[in-house]
């Protein structure tokens, strides 16, 4: 075998290149592409470590504190003013966690963070099955009954109007579970978000600095895995499903992301901005503009059909944020009378996906090795 | 040696030469009957022959004497405890799981209001529900509800959409469905792709030498053969469902691709033909009143389950707009048949017609 092994190895590619490169019309447009090209891997991730992932959790963080002690504050005595005082927790700390949704690796997969805090549409009657037990275990993350989707139902969807929402939560029988339920739910998500918080702070931003390649398990492939992943949920669960474009024109108005606070839209355009600052390597605040995956695209010069990968992203991502924008209602309401819209919005964000999903990794050498939407079988 | 590289390069090349092959006639053999190796769709034939059972139960309200029990209805719909099967049925296979979720809350409304109508002992008028014998046809007679809806029909023909034509049509034929593996052969069920479309098959209730033979045709099989005299549907739907599983058969998935439009239009051509027949039903049988209401239900049972194919040509609103036209609204439990005239059943045949482009044949039905 060894005699001729050099002779198979020159001559096979060979071969196949010759008759697949003859034929093969799948070839990005026409367009090679070395992603050997020079780039400072190791100052992206810096970049990406300092100014997206750890401001993100470092905000987390401070939320989720927040959201506990305003629980602990409304439990101790609940009160319309007190109920006010946590969903105001709630809110800027639901916001603060699409920021740091796309980061599912390392830390944060170690304790199930993106599926523990929020699996949504809630499942009512699981949730209320754990609060009837008594047993507020967040141990399965598979699991449709926690995280911010529960605190949505709990502080908005409970009942009718705010005076009947704290009477469910005051008295000493299904209250004090309701209260039981309410600590154990934020303290779990409070839990792990330190875990996530503190293993960034302690030893793994230099592992993902430095985890350079673009094999599976690099932090290359974990960022476009990642960012591919949660871009997906976002037109999938955020917009898709509700809008009925999957659903054969169904629509499904009540599975939007927090239908009782009616904070859909906002959350979803905070998704897709988080998104969007990933790729381009863009702080929070839009006042750094490190390097990112934009760049990583211009310095292998990659090119979709005669324009520059770059710039179509750059630009499918505006067209998908000014369609969601110019929506008149919360994606609920719109589902309901303006489906079309909805509609659309989803097509936009879909449109990304090619690029995202399918050019990008492409070009950067890197596989995408998370499955989507896995099917069930009969 | 020599001998080993030799071969393994000819196989190369063949390999690269057969992948860029254009051909307009496949180089394989499609056959005339679905006797493909490897084929399996009992769960299919199962959901049938309960559906079946479920037909005749409810058929039985159509003796006056006869009130039958909702949650046995909802129990064979779902399989449960209580169903009361004469056939034997796998505990995992079931008609409820596999209907289009948004839908099957109306199904059990209906069976509710099937139910409570079979208790009537008096005859059926406007506002009142029993059971009306037809005026032109002695054989026939009908429990009709007092909104003038035979909910039995309107069970049966949405289910044929809401189920098994959109398990073949959306969910078998579908990218979840098909973009599968087509490589591991298990034994009794082919690979994973061909079992799925083999599934789809199962669906359409037709003998795999359909059409020569129409032994045992069952619900869309029934209405595939109904229509062929005006839309050729038996030999084109069956010539579509052959061409797709040899086309996966041979990993030619640009066949199956146009095998799966094929068979969705088809059999959307089948469901839109055969409400045309009922509406026009409707209009000839305007004046008796069982027959009036028999086949107007169908026409709905039909044109609700025009929703189920994702390839349909027309959307849910135009669908919505249709069962307004001649039923007064597009909830089943809104809905009334007494109110209905033969200018609103025209206007919606003619309008069904129209999306179709089957204008000049909408009487033919």
């Amino acid at each position: 075998m060894k005699a001729f092994k050099w002779y198979l190895n020159i001559l096979i590619p060979l071969i196949l290149s010759g008759i697949f490169g003859a034929c093969d019309p799948i070839t990005n447009g026409g367009d090679q592409v070395d992603c050997n090209a020079a780039f400072d891997q190791q100052a992206m991730f810096q970049n990406i470590a300092d100014h997206l992932i750890i401001p993100a959790y470092t905000d987390l963080q401070k939320k989720v504190t927040n959201l506990v002690e305003e629980a602990d504050a409304f439990t101790a005595k609940p009160s319309v003013t007190q109920l006010e005082a946590l969903r105001n927790a709630f809110e800027t700390a639901y916001i603060s966690w699409q920021v740091a949704s796309p980061y599912e690796f390392g830390p944060a997969e170690e304790v199930f963070l993106r599926n523990s805090v929020n699996n949504f549409p809630l499942d009512i009657t699981a949730t209320q099955t754990l609060i009837d037990a008594e047993k507020y275990e967040f141990d399965q993350p598979d699991a449709f009954n926690k995280g911010f989707p529960a605190l949505d139902y709990l502080l908005y969807g409970i009942a009718e109007d705010n005076e009947a929402i704290i009477t469910k939560f005051a008295d000493n029988g299904i209250g004090k579970r309701h209260r039981q339920f309410l600590l154990a739910l934020v303290t779990d998500m409070q839990q792990r978000v330190a875990h996530t918080f503190n293993g960034w702070q302690n030893g793994y931003r230099e592992t993902f600095i430095n985890n350079t390649g673009k094999g599976a398990g690099t932090s290359l492939s974990l960022i476009i895995n990642q960012l591919n992943q949660n871009y997906e949920l976002i037109k999938r669960e955020k917009i898709g499903v509700p809008s009925g474009a999957m659903t054969l024109g169904f629509t499904y108005p009540d599975r939007v992301e927090a239908p009782y606070s009616g904070l859909s839209k906002i959350l979803a355009i905070t998704a897709l901005e988080t998104s969007q600052k990933l790729y381009l390597g863009m702080d929070h605040n839009g006042k750094v503009n490190g390097l990112g995956l934009d760049d990583y695209l211009e310095a292998v010069e990659a090119q979709k059909e005669g324009e520059a990968l770059n710039q179509l992203i750059q630009n499918q991502f505006e067209t998908v944020l000014n369609t969601l924008n110019t929506l008149p209602n919360s994606l609920a309401e719109t589902a309901r009378n303006e489906t079309e819209q909805l509609i659309e919005v989803y097509k936009e964000t879909a449109r990304q996906v090619l690029f995202l999903k399918t050019d990008m990794p492409a070009v950067l050498c890197v596989s995408i090795t998370y499955i989507d939407n896995p099917s069930d079988s009969d | 040696m020599n001998h080993y590289l030799k071969s393994l390069l000819l196989f190369i090349i063949v390999l690269g030469f057969s992948a860029c092959e254009e051909n307009d006639e496949p180089d394989y053999n499609i056959p005339s009957t679905y006797n493909f190796s490897n084929v399996s769709y009992s769960g299919q034939t199962q959901r049938l022959a309960m559906l079946n059972e479920m037909k005749i139960y409810m058929a039985t309200t159509q003796q006056s004497s006869v009130s039958i029990d909702a949650d046995r209805l909802k129990a064979m719909f779902a399989n449960a405890d209580g169903a009361g099967f004469q056939g034997t049925f796998d505990t995992s296979k079931e008609l409820k799981g596999k209907t289009f979720e948004a839908v099957t809350g109306d199904f059990e409304a209906l069976m509710d209001e099937l139910a409570f109508a079979s208790q009537s002992t008096s005859s059926g008028s406007e506002g009142i529900s029993g059971v009306i014998k037809s005026t032109s046809n002695d054989a026939k007679q009908y429990l009709i509800g007092g909104d003038g809806l035979d909910h039995a029909q309107i069970i049966e023909k949405g289910l044929m959409g809401a189920c098994l034509y959109y398990q073949a049509t959306a969910v078998y034929m579908g990218e979840g469905k098909m973009n599968v593996d087509n490589e591991v052969v298990t034994e009794g069920e082919g690979t994973e792709m061909e079992h799925h479309w083999d599934e789809a098959f199962g669906y359409l209730g037709v003998p795999i030498d359909f059409p020569t033979s129409k032994e045992n045709l069952a619900f869309w099989g029934n209405y595939v053969d109904k229509r062929e005299s005006v839309l050729g549907s038996s030999s084109k739907i069956m010539d579509a469902m052959l061409k797709g599983r040899a086309a996966i058969s041979n990993n030619d998935l640009e066949a199956r691709d146009e095998a799966i439009t094929e068979a969705r239009a088809l059999w959307e051509e089948v469901a839109v033909g055969s409400a045309l027949h009922y509406l026009n039903e409707g209009i000839a049988n305007f004046e008796d009143m069982a027959l009036r209401g028999h086949g107007l239900s169908e026409a709905i049972g039909f044109i609700f389950s025009l929703q189920f194919n994702p390839s349909k040509k027309i959307d849910n609103t135009q669908v919505a707009n249709l069962l307004n036209t001649f039923a007064g609204a597009s909830s089943f439990d809104q809905m009334n048949l007494y109110n209905t005239s033969i200018e609103n059943i025209t206007t919606a045949r003619d309008q069904l017609a129209t999306y179709y482009n089957l204008e000049d044949r909408k009487e033919d039905f």
